[in-house]
């Protein structure tokens, strides 16, 4: 039964986060009747599940805020801003409701539940009171416990073939029948075809009686009777005859389309053995069946017209279920990237050993194995892939609820939420995101009166970007508010012993110096931000996920943070190099080149770490040395040059060995101090090369550079 | 509203404005005088701004009432967005015409008979 409760918490969690984009939504549209049956569905589809798998009170809850959505969706009641609060009130609760609970623990305080339902059993009632009269109150109330009896069958659709002759006189009477054929084409997938073989020539005609009936084919989740309604002020002035067509998804039905024929036989318009006859000829049935004068080309029609409607039906279910996905659990996905993982370790074994012996059946082999596994690596990584929209959606709420609380108004736009990044980068992303969307709100953007001043809109705009770029994927937050103040944040820098008085900053760096532990310029702190933390919990977040962030702000413009993230954190393309006996791996996607050091270049630069690079002076970190390697350095180095944080920066070793798929393994907790390495990975021969954490390095050395200075007293 | 030129040999009618109940029966009327008059029928319905199932169903029997004859009609050009529509919605428009192999000549014939 666990495993079922823990199914529907999943379920939950991903029908409360549609529940909350769509009610976020409807606020901003209150009339859209989409967005309505989106809340109702998910509100109702919670009720089914949370009754199924026991949980009674979230059951309890959700039947009285679908009743109220029910009366929302027949358009009796309006939506209103109290009532989205109240829905919203409503997740919140239910989420605590879902989260499991420890032996003996008794649960979340359901007062506070309790209440919200309340609150809604109110609401339905004042709602009646005011938009029902008296007398239809009782019906209303009938009504909507037989639409709630009916929900239980939305899921299932029907397929009825209607046929409908109105009397000749209909016109008389003021009814236009294509007005109730529109009608119908309401309830679903609908094919509709006139019968006109009772129109006269022109000598007999009356122009103004109506001569045409239908037959219709229509797929629905409505019920017989929704159908009968549409009829209804016509019953007596018309012929109506609606039987369903059977289920046909059987196994043997979907293999293929039901003949012409068969739907003939099946209709009663010919007989079996009839049908058996005409199809010893070759001819097209349809022809030889009109040709034979066995059945009318109408209704040849007719049956064509309901083999198109089968057709089609049969369709978009394979649509559907192709669509459908299965739910796996995260572990056993983590376990398969393990275990690929592994398969590349051996794999590059077996291209190395290989190599060595020179056989080249052998080679010929592990060339095919090495495709199938960069192959197999690429979709295993790619189902770890989530779109990045679904934390976009949890933010529409954050935005809401800051806005209304620092009395700020507030939308927010989001880009690319179709972006694909690993499941992993996306948990660990949302503390990062949630702390720079506050600051913008909090920080960033002003408060109604000063933007107007300032002749701005009142609302202000937060963006929240995504794209692909490479092997990175940039996710940008972007505010139109008041923007960074350079002086004010020297200010406070030079205040806290950051920088000397005299320090020349470029304006990228001196944004960057707000990403400091407990850097705040904010004059008062509030519930939100201002403490100074919220920065400095990004930047390690995002270095953690091996990303970067950049800041670019114009006073009174707005600001930009933008974050670079790598796609994935289990497997990387790398460059494997080695140092004295060591190996090492450096990520490939910071790498520029590759070339020679030699001792005449270094003789040049006069004993400073510096090379001409392509023209250009390109500073460089001897590993040997930061690794404090022992032993002679090789006459001719390589220098692999990067780009970090915006700068061309090389690192010189002793022989670059070429390109290696690195599966990244943790290093354990011994080796969480280590800052220069983010990882280790196993090589073929199965020895450790470990994953060097370029950024990290650059920044030891110019703090190292710095301490130095401060000693030589510069 | 409708026009009948030619004569004899060929004649056509040019048919705009609203088509509805309201003037079925001069329509119906402008019809029959149009097929007395020609072998070779062309109907003009560019100009129809409205129409609707009165409309659909005098089409057809103008069309039926040739079927016996050896005259032609043809619809001239492409048949404009209220006759369309109205046939659309009316669930005129049709796979097949609805008598055997004069189904060909059938206005609402959309697409290639199968």
């Amino acid at each position: 039964m666990d495993q079922f409760r823990e199914a529907f918490r999943e379920e939950a969690h991903e029908l409360l986060a549609e529940l909350e984009t769509a009610l976020l939504e409807l606020e901003k549209d209150p009339g859209a009747a989409d967005l309505i049956g989106r809340v109702f569905r998910a509100m109702h589809t919670l009720k089914g599940s949370s009754g199924m798998f026991g949980f009674d009170d979230i059951n309890k809850l959700t039947h009285d805020i679908e009743n109220v959505y029910d009366l929302v969706r027949g358009g009796k009641i309006p939506v209103t801003s109290p009532l989205i609060d109240m829905t919203l009130r409503a997740c919140d609760e239910v989420k605590k409701m879902i989260e499991p609970r420890e032996e003996g623990d008794a649960g979340p305080d359901l007062k506070a539940a309790l209440a919200v339902s309340a609150s809604f059993r109110t609401y339905l009632e004042s709602s009646r009171a005011a938009s029902v009269p008296d007398a239809a109150r009782d019906q209303a109330g009938k009504q909507t416990d037989e639409s709630n009896d009916t929900d239980k069958d939305k899921d299932r659709t029907m397929t009825y073939r209607i046929s409908f002759r109105p009397a000749a006189d209909i016109f008389l009477s003021g009814t236009n029948p294509v007005l109730l054929l529109n009608e119908v084409r309401d309830l679903g997938l609908c094919h509709i075809i006139a019968k006109t073989e009772q129109i006269p020539p022109l000598d007999e005609i009356n122009p103004e009686a109506c001569y045409t009936g239908w037959e219709i084919l229509l797929t629905s989740e409505h019920d017989i009777n929704a159908i009968r309604d549409v009829f209804i002020f016509v019953e007596d002035r018309c012929t109506l005859n609606i039987e369903e067509i059977p289920d046909d998804s059987g196994a043997e039905a979907d293999k293929e389309d039901r003949k012409l024929g068969e739907i003939l036989v099946e209709r009663g318009d010919i007989s079996g053995s009839d049908l058996r006859k005409i199809l010893d000829s070759h001819k097209k049935i349809g022809e030889i069946l009109v040709e034979s004068g066995l059945v009318g080309a109408e209704k040849v029609e007719a049956a064509l017209v309901e083999q198109i409607h089968t057709r089609e039906v049969k369709q978009r279910k394979q649509v559907a279920e192709t669509a459908a996905s299965i739910r796996v659990p995260a572990e056993k996905l983590d376990r398969l990237v393990n275990m690929v993982g592994e398969l590349v370790t051996v794999q590059s074994r077996l291209s190395q050993i290989s190599t060595q012996r020179n056989d080249p059946l052998l080679i010929q082999v592990a060339e095919e194995v090495e495709r199938l596994m960069a192959e197999l690596r690429d979709n295993t990584m790619s189902i770890r892939m989530l779109p990045i929209g679904s934390t976009f959606s949890r933010f529409e709420r954050l935005v809401r609820d800051l806005s209304a609380e620092l009395g700020r108004e507030v939308v927010l736009k989001t880009e690319g939420a179709e972006t694909e990044l690993d499941k992993t980068v996306i948990e660990k992303l949302n503390d990062p995101l949630v702390h720079l969307i506050r600051n913008c709100i909090d920080h960033g953007i002003e408060p109604p009166h000063i933007r107007e001043a300032a002749g701005k809109p009142r609302q202000g705009t937060v963006l929240l970007a995504a794209e692909h770029s490479g092997a990175h994927v940039v996710i940008t937050i972007r505010d139109d508010g008041a923007g960074l103040d350079g002086e004010a944040i020297r200010a406070k820098a030079i205040e806290r012993g950051l920088i000397a008085p005299d320090t020349q900053l470029s304006e990228k760096d001196l944004y960057a110096l707000i990403l400091q532990p407990g850097f705040s310029t904010a004059k008062k702190v509030s519930s939100v931000s201002g403490r100074g933390v919220g920065m400095d919990v990004v930047k390690r977040g995002i270095e953690t996920l091996q990303g970067t962030i950049e800041i670019v702000s114009e006073k009174g413009r707005g600001s930009s943070i933008i974050l670079k993230l790598p796609l994935t954190l289990a497997i990387i393309d790398g460059l494997l190099v080695r140092i004295g006996d060591d190996y090492f791996i450096m990520p490939l996607a910071a790498i520029e080149e590759c070339v020679e050091l030699t001792e005449a270049d270094i003789a040049r630069a006069h004993g400073k770490c510096i090379a001409e690079i392509r023209g250009e002076i390109v500073p460089y970190l001897r590993l040997r040395d930061a690794f404090a390697f022992i032993g002679e350095r090789p006459a001719i180095e390589q220098i692999v040059t990067t780009r970090i944080n915006g700068s061309r920066v090389g690192f010189v070793v002793d022989q670059v060995v070429g390109g290696h798929q690195t599966v990244i393994k943790n290093l354990g907790r011994m080796c969480r101090d280590v800052h220069s390495v983010s990882g280790a990975t196993i090589l073929g021969d199965g020895t450790v090369a470990l994953i060097l954490d370029l950024p990290k390095i650059v920044q030891q050395a110019e703090q190292d550079e710095a301490t130095n200075r401060k000693q030589r007293g510069y | 509203m409708f026009e009948i030129t030619g004569g004899e040999d060929r004649a056509t009618l040019t048919v705009s404005g609203e088509v509805t109940m309201q003037n079925a029966l001069a329509f119906r009327d402008a019809l029959k005088e149009w097929i007395e008059k020609g072998d070779t029928l062309d109907l003009n319905l560019g100009g129809v701004a409205e129409a609707d199932l009165t409309c659909l169903q005098l089409i057809c029997s103008a069309h039926r009432s040739l079927m016996n004859t050896k005259k032609t009609l043809t619809v001239m050009g492409e048949l404009p967005e209220s006759i369309s529509k109205a046939a659309q919605e009316a669930g005129f428009v049709r796979e097949r015409g609805c008598r055997g192999e004069e189904s060909h000549s059938c206005i609402w014939v959309m697409r290639p008979e199968r």
